[in-house]
C-alpha cells in the first residue's frame, strides 16, 4: 500500500495540509484552483479525497451542521501520519530528481 | 438532478450529498458574479463527474471500503476457531455473482466502446434493426393482429357485385334490396354511399364529407355512438324525421365539442337535419374523414334501379354461418337475379369478402415487404455482432489464455464474453426502443387513412416484450458461439503466440458472405421499388398540372334546382375568374384527374354492335383541355354548342378501339345501350389519353361532353380549374373571393395547386421506396464495414506471410491481388447467394411494383455493381496496408 502518489493526489494532500482545520471538499477545490490557476472538477476532488481516505492517508470528521445547506454538516479532512509520510517522501523524490534542473528549463513569467 | 445522479455514481451515501452541496455553494458564489459563466462551470463540473465515473477512478476506493465493511461483517458472523484471523484468501469468495457481472460489465463497456468503430457500427445496426423491427411489429400488431375495432368484427363482410373479372363492383340499389330480402346468411345487410353536403346557416358555409347509410348500418358494424344515438333502422323510413350523426372530429372541430349540439338542427344542402348523436373518436367508415352520416332513403324510382351501381354493402353474418356459405348463397341469389333481369344483370354475380381483408388489401403486402426488410436488417445487425465478438475473441486469445492460466474457469471466461454480447445487445435494444416510438408513428404513413386502426399506433408493452425477446435471442444465438469457442482456448498454443485458428477465419468469412448476400437482397428490393417509382413518375399523365389551381364548388339542388341554374352559375364564375389578373384560362369539369373519383357510363358507337362498353364520362366547359394542357385534335367545345347539334370529344383510346384505321372525327356514338333513346353525339375532337382514376391505372376510354348540352345528373361539374401565369396558390384567395361574391352560401373546398393532387397520388409509393432505400443503404454500409473488418484483420494477421512473400520478391501486383482477390471472392460469393435468394424472394414485392418485373434485369445487374463499388472502398485501406508492409519488421515482429 505504499505506492507513490500521483500528481493530483499530491495536490490534494498539500491543499488539506495548507487549509489546516478548514479542509473540507469545496475549500480543497478552491485552494487547488487558486494556487494552480486551473479549474478542477469537484467530482474528482471529492472522489480523490475519498480514495486517499480509503488508503489511510487522510482521515475525516463531520463538522457542526451549518445553516443554509440543508443542515448537512461539512466533512473536514486532515492528514494521517501515513499521509504526512507519503507526502514527505514524494517531496523528497521530486526535490532529488529536480535538484539543479530548474535553470535548465525555460523560466515562466509570473510563476504560480 | 443530473448532478445528483452523477454524485451518486461517484460517492456513497452522504458523501454524494456533500459533493452536491459543495457544487451548489460554489455555484452560488460564482453566480453572484456572472450567472451564465457559473452555469457553464456547473455543467462542466457535472460532465467531469460523469467522466470520472466512467473511467472508474473511484472504483478502488469504493470497493476497498466495501470490502473492509464486509470483512468486518464476516469476522463477526463466521464461526472461526479462536485465534484464527481472516485471511486475504477469503476475500474473493465473498464477491457475489452479481458483483462479478457488474465488474465484467464495466470492463466490457470500457474495452468495447473505447474508440472501437466496429462496436459503434454494431450497436447502431442493432439499434436500427431492433428499432425497425419493433416499430413494424407495433404496426402489424395494430393493423393485422388486433381485431378491427368493431363488435365481433370477424362476422362483418363486405359484399360486392362482380362483373367479368372486376371483382369489387358497387351494387345497384334494386339488387341490394333483393339481396336483403332473400339472404338468410346475413343477420343484417346495410348499404352506404358517399354524398357531400354543403352546411349552411352558420358564419361561413362549409363543405362536409357525408355518408348516407341504411338504418341498420351501425348495427351491422357493431358500433355505437359516443353521445346521443347512432342511426337506427327506423330512421330510413320515408316519414321519419331527417336526422344526422356527426363524427367525433366534426363535432369537436365545428360544433365546439358541445354536448348541447345534440338536438340542434344542421342545414345540410338547405334541408334541416336534427343532430342525434356523435360517433366515438377515430370512427370513420367507410372512408377517412367522414363528417356526418345521414339515413339513406330509397324513393320508389331509386329502389327500382338496377343499372345504377353506387352502393357499398356490408353484412353481418348470422350466427354459425361461414364466410364461404354466405358467399355461395349470395352467388345463388345473384344468379337468380341475372336470370330475372338479364338486361341489367347479365354476367353479374356477387362476392363476399371479410371486412378485414377488404380494408387491408394491399396494405398487407406492404407490411409483409417492410417486415421482411426489417427482419433482414436485423439479421445483418446480428451477424455483425457475431462477427465483432468473434474478432474480439480471436484477438484476445492471449488475454483469455492468461486469464485461464491464472485460474479463471471456462465458465468465468464465457461469462465475461457473454456479458459483452449482452451489453452490446441491450445498448442496441435501448436505442432501438427509443427509435421505435417515433418510428412507429412515422411508419403509420404506410397505412392508408381508411384502415380503422384498433388504437392509435403506439409502442406498448407487447412491443417492448417483442423487442426484449428479439434481443435475448440475438444475444444467445450470436454471442454464445464466440464465447464457447473462446472459452475452449488451448492454453499453450495461445501463450506461445500462434495466432489464428483457421476455423475462426472461415466462420468470419461465412458471416461476411451472409451479410453481403442480405445486403444484395435488400438492395435489389429497394432497386425494384426505385425503378417502379421512376417508371411511374415519368409516366405521361396526359395533362400538365403545374400551372393549374383547382377548387371544388358543389352546387346543391335546393339552391340550383336545374341544370340551367347551374350553367348560369358556371358562366358567371368563369367570366369573373377569367377576368382576374394572372389567369390564362379557366374551366369547370366533373372531377379533376387522379382524384380517385368520378364515374363512367355505358356507351354505344354507331353501327358497331358490341357488348355494353363503359367509358370515363366527364362534363366540361370550353377551354378545359387548354387549361390542363391536354392535347386536342379537332375542335374544342364552344359557347355556340348550346342549343346546337349534340357533340362529344373522345379520348384516343376510345378512338383506337372503334375507329382504328379511320378518322374518328365525324363519327357518332350515344350514351346508354343500343336501345337507349339518348341522342347520337358527333365526335368533334380526339384528345390525348388522361389518367383519370390514379397514376397506376392506365388511361381508359374517355368521353367528354359539353356542359352546355344534355343533363348533368351525377356528372355535374364540381371542379374549377384555373391555369395561371404565376404560381397557382397565389390565386387561391382571389378565386375564393369571387365564389363568395357570387354565392355567399357556397363553400369552396379543396382549393390548391393541382400538382398537390398528383403528389398525393404518388406519396405513399414514394414513402415506401424511400424507406426501403434507407434500409438497403444501412445494410450495404454495415456489410461494407464488415468486409473492411475482415480484410483488415486478414492483412494484419498475415503480416508475416505477406512480409516473407515481399522479401522473396513478390511484386506489388501479386500482393494486391492476394488481398483484393480475397475481398472480391467474398463479394462474388455474397452477390451470388444474394442474387439467388432475391431471385426467389422478390415475389414478395410483386404487389408493390409497377411495370417492373420482380426479376428486372437492370436491377439485378446494377445492384451487384453498386455493392462492388462499396467493396472497393472497403478494400482500399487493407490493400494499401498490405503494400506498405516492411518485410524486415514483419519478420522481426512477434
Amino acid at each position: 500500500m505504499t505506492r507513490a502518489l500521483g500528481e493530483f493526489e499530491m495536490l490534494l494532500l498539500f491543499a488539506v495540509l495548507r487549509l489546516g482545520d478548514d479542509g473540507y471538499g469545496a475549500a480543497v477545490a478552491a485552494e487547488i484552483e487558486s494556487r494552480t490557476g486551473r479549474e478542477v472538477a469537484h467530482g474528482a476532488v471529492y472522489t480523490g479525497l475519498d480514495r486517499l481516505e480509503a488508503r489511510g492517508l487522510l482521515a475525516s470528521t463531520l463538522g457542526t451542521p451549518t445553516a443554509g445547506r440543508g443542515g448537512r454538516p461539512r466533512r473536514y479532512y486532515r492528514l494521517e501520519a501515513a499521509g504526512e509520510a507519503s507526502l514527505a517522501r514524494s517531496i523528497d523524490a521530486i526535490d532529488r530528481i529536480a535538484d539543479g534542473m530548474r535553470d535548465a528549463l525555460p523560466q515562466r513569467d509570473g510563476g504560480s | 438532478m443530473l448532478a445528483r445522479v452523477a454524485a451518486r455514481l461517484l460517492l456513497r451515501g452522504e458523501r454524494a450529498g456533500e459533493l452536491c452541496d459543495g457544487l451548489a455553494a460554489e455555484f452560488d458564489v460564482r453566480a453572484s458574479a456572472d450567472h451564465a459563466a457559473a452555469k457553464a462551470w456547473y455543467r462542466r463540473q457535472v460532465h467531469a463527474a460523469i467522466a470520472t465515473w466512467w473511467r472508474g477512478d473511484n472504483r478502488e476506493a469504493r470497493t476497498t471500503l466495501r470490502r473492509r465493511r464486509r470483512l468486518h461483517a464476516t469476522t463477526i458472523s463466521r464461526r472461526r476457531p479462536p485465534g484464527a484471523t481472516p485471511s486475504d484468501r477469503e476475500l474473493p469468495r465473498t464477491v457475489t455473482l452479481m458483483e462479478r457481472i457488474v465488474q465484467d460489465l464495466r470492463y466490457a463497456s470500457r474495452t468495447l466502446l473505447a474508440g472501437n468503430t466496429f462496436a459503434y457500427v454494431a450497436i447502431a445496426a442493432l439499434a436500427l434493426g431492433t428499432g425497425g423491427a419493433t416499430a413494424i411489429f407495433t404496426l402489424v400488431d395494430a393493423v393485422v393482429l388486433r381485431p378491427l375495432p368493431y363488435a365481433d368484427a370477424h362476422r362483418i363482410m363486405a359484399v360486392w357485385e362482380t362483373s367479368g373479372d372486376w371483382m369489387r363492383n358497387s351494387v345497384a340499389a334494386a339488387n341490394f334490396l333483393d339481396w336483403r330480402a332473400s339472404s338468410d346468411s346475413f343477420e343484417t345487410l346495410a348499404a352506404s354511399n358517399t354524398s357531400g353536403h354543403n352546411l349552411t346557416g352558420r358564419d361561413e358555409p362549409l363543405r362536409l364529407s357525408g355518408i348516407r347509410v341504411t338504418g341498420d348500418f351501425f348495427a351491422t358494424l357493431g358500433v355505437d355512438s359516443a353521445l346521443g344515438r347512432a342511426i337506427v333502422s327506423d330512421d330510413d323510413a320515408d316519414a321519419a324525421e331527417h336526422v344526422a350523426v356527426a363524427s367525433h372530429g366534426f363535432w369537436s372541430r365545428v360544433l365546439g365539442s358541445e354536448r348541447s349540439a345534440i338536438g340542434q338542427t344542421l342545414l345540410l344542402d338547405g334541408g334541416p337535419h336534427t343532430l342525434v348523436g356523435v360517433m366515438p373518436p377515430g370512427f370513420s367508415y367507410p372512408l377517412a374523414g367522414v363528417d356526418v352520416w345521414t339515413p339513406m332513403r330509397f324513393t320508389p324510382e331509386a329502389a327500382a334501379r338496377r343499372n345504377w351501381r353506387s352502393l357499398r354493402v356490408i353484412g353481418r353474418l348470422s350466427d354459425g354461418v361461414s364466410e364461404s356459405a354466405a358467399h355461395d348463397e349470395m352467388v345463388r341469389i345473384a344468379a337468380r337475379l341475372s336470370a330475372d333481369y338479364p338486361e341489367a344483370n347479365e354476367n353479374v354475380s356477387a362476392n363476399v369478402i371479410p371486412l378485414r381483408r377488404e380494408l387491408l388489401g394491399n396494405v398487407q403486402s406492404t407490411l409483409v415487404a417492410m417486415a421482411t426488410a426489417v427482419g433482414l436488417l436485423l439479421l445483418i445487425a446480428c451477424v455483425n455482432v457475431a462477427n465483432l465478438l468473434l474478432v474480439r475473441a480471436t484477438g484476445r486469445h492471449r488475454e483469455i489464455a492468461v486469464r485461464a492460466a491464472i485460474g479463471a474457469s471456462p465458465a468465468r471466461i464465457r461469462q465475461l464474453l457473454m456479458v459483452e454480447s449482452v451489453l452490446l445487445a441491450f445498448v442496441g435494444a435501448a436505442l432501438g426502443l427509443a427509435l421505435a416510438v417515433p418510428g412507429a408513428r412515422f411508419l403509420t404513413a404506410l397505412i392508408p387513412a381508411w384502415v380503422p386502426l384498433a388504437d392509435a399506433v403506439r409502442v406498448d408493452y407487447r412491443a417492448v416484450v417483442f423487442c426484449l425477446v428479439l434481443v435475448g435471442l440475438t444475444t444467445i444465438l450470436f454471442g454464445m458461439a464466440p464465447a464457447r469457442r473462446a472459452a475452449r482456448t488451448d492454453l499453450s498454443d495461445s501463450l506461445r503466440g500462434s495466432r489464428i485458428a483457421g476455423g475462426d477465419v472461415r466462420t468470419r468469412q461465412a458471416l461476411i458472405v451472409t451479410q453481403l448476400a442480405i445486403a444484395i437482397v435488400l438492395l435489389i428490393g429497394a432497386g425494384l421499388l426505385i425503378r417502379s417509382f421512376a417508371v411511374l413518375a415519368s409516366e405521361d399523365l396526359g395533362f400538365d398540372a403545374d400551372p393549374v389551381l383547382r377548387a371544388r364548388v358543389q352546387l346543391v339542388e335546393e339552391r340550383y334546382p336545374d341544370d340551367d341554374a347551374q350553367r348560369a352559375f358556371f358562366d358567371e364564375l368563369l367570366r369573373q375568374v377569367d377576368a382576374l389578373p394572372g389567369v390564362e384560362s379557366a374551366a369547370m369539369v366533373t372531377r379533376v384527374p387522379l382524384g380517385m373519383s368520378g364515374g363512367a357510363l355505358i356507351y354505344t358507337p354507331f353501327n358497331q354492335p358490341t357488348p355494353p362498353l363503359d367509358a370515363t364520362y366527364r362534363v366540361v366547359t370550353p377551354g378545359y383541355f387548354k387549361t390542363l394542357g391536354i392535347e386536342l385534335q379537332g375542335r374544342d367545345f364552344a359557347a355556340t354548342d348550346a342549343g346546337g347539334e349534340p357533340v362529344v370529344i373522345i379520348g384516343e383510346e376510345l378512338a383506337r378501339r372503334h375507329w382504328p384505321d379511320q378518322d374518328a372525327i365525324g363519327q357518332t356514338l350515344k350514351i346508354g345501350d343500343e336501345d337507349s333513346d339518348s341522342p347520337w353525339l358527333t365526335v368533334i375532337g380526339v384528345t390525348q389519353d388522361v389518367r383519370q382514376w390514379n397514376v397506376e391505372i392506365a388511361a381508359r376510354p374517355a368521353i367528354y361532353v359539353p356542359a352546355s348540352q344534355g343533363r348533368f345528373g351525377f356528372f355535374a361539374p364540381q371542379d374549377l380549374v384555373v391555369k395561371v401565369a404565376t404560381t397557382p396558390s397565389a390565386l387561391a384567395r382571389p378565386v375564393r373571393t369571387v365564389v363568395q361574391a357570387i354565392d355567399p352560401e357556397l363553400p369552396v373546398a379543396s382549393i390548391g395547386p393541382l400538382a398537390d393532387v398528383v403528389d398525393r397520388a404518388l406519396a405513399r409509393r414514394e414513402f415506401k421506396m424511400r424507406l426501403l432505400m434507407a434500409f438497403a443503404a444501412i445494410a450495404a454500409l454495415v456489410a461494407g464495414v464488415g468486409l473492411y473488418g475482415v480484410l483488415a484483420y486478414m492483412v494484419e494477421s498475415r503480416t508475416r506471410e505477406l512480409g516473407i512473400r515481399k522479401a522473396l520478391g513478390a511484386g506489388q501486383g501479386s500482393l494486391l491481388g492476394l488481398v483484393v482477390g480475397k475481398g472480391l471472392v467474398l463479394v462474388g460469393l455474397g452477390s451470388a447467394f444474394g442474387l439467388a435468394i432475391s431471385f426467389m424472394a422478390t415475389r414478395v414485392l410483386a404487389g408493390l411494383l409497377y411495370e417492373v418485373s420482380p426479376l428486372d434485369p437492370v436491377t439485378f445487374v446494377a445492384v451487384p455493381v453498386a455493392l462492388g463499388l462499396v467493396a472497393i472502398v472497403a478494400l482500399a485501406a487493407p490493400a494499401r496496408r498490405a503494400l506498405r508492409i516492411d518485410p524486415m519488421s514483419a519478420l522481426r515482429a512477434d
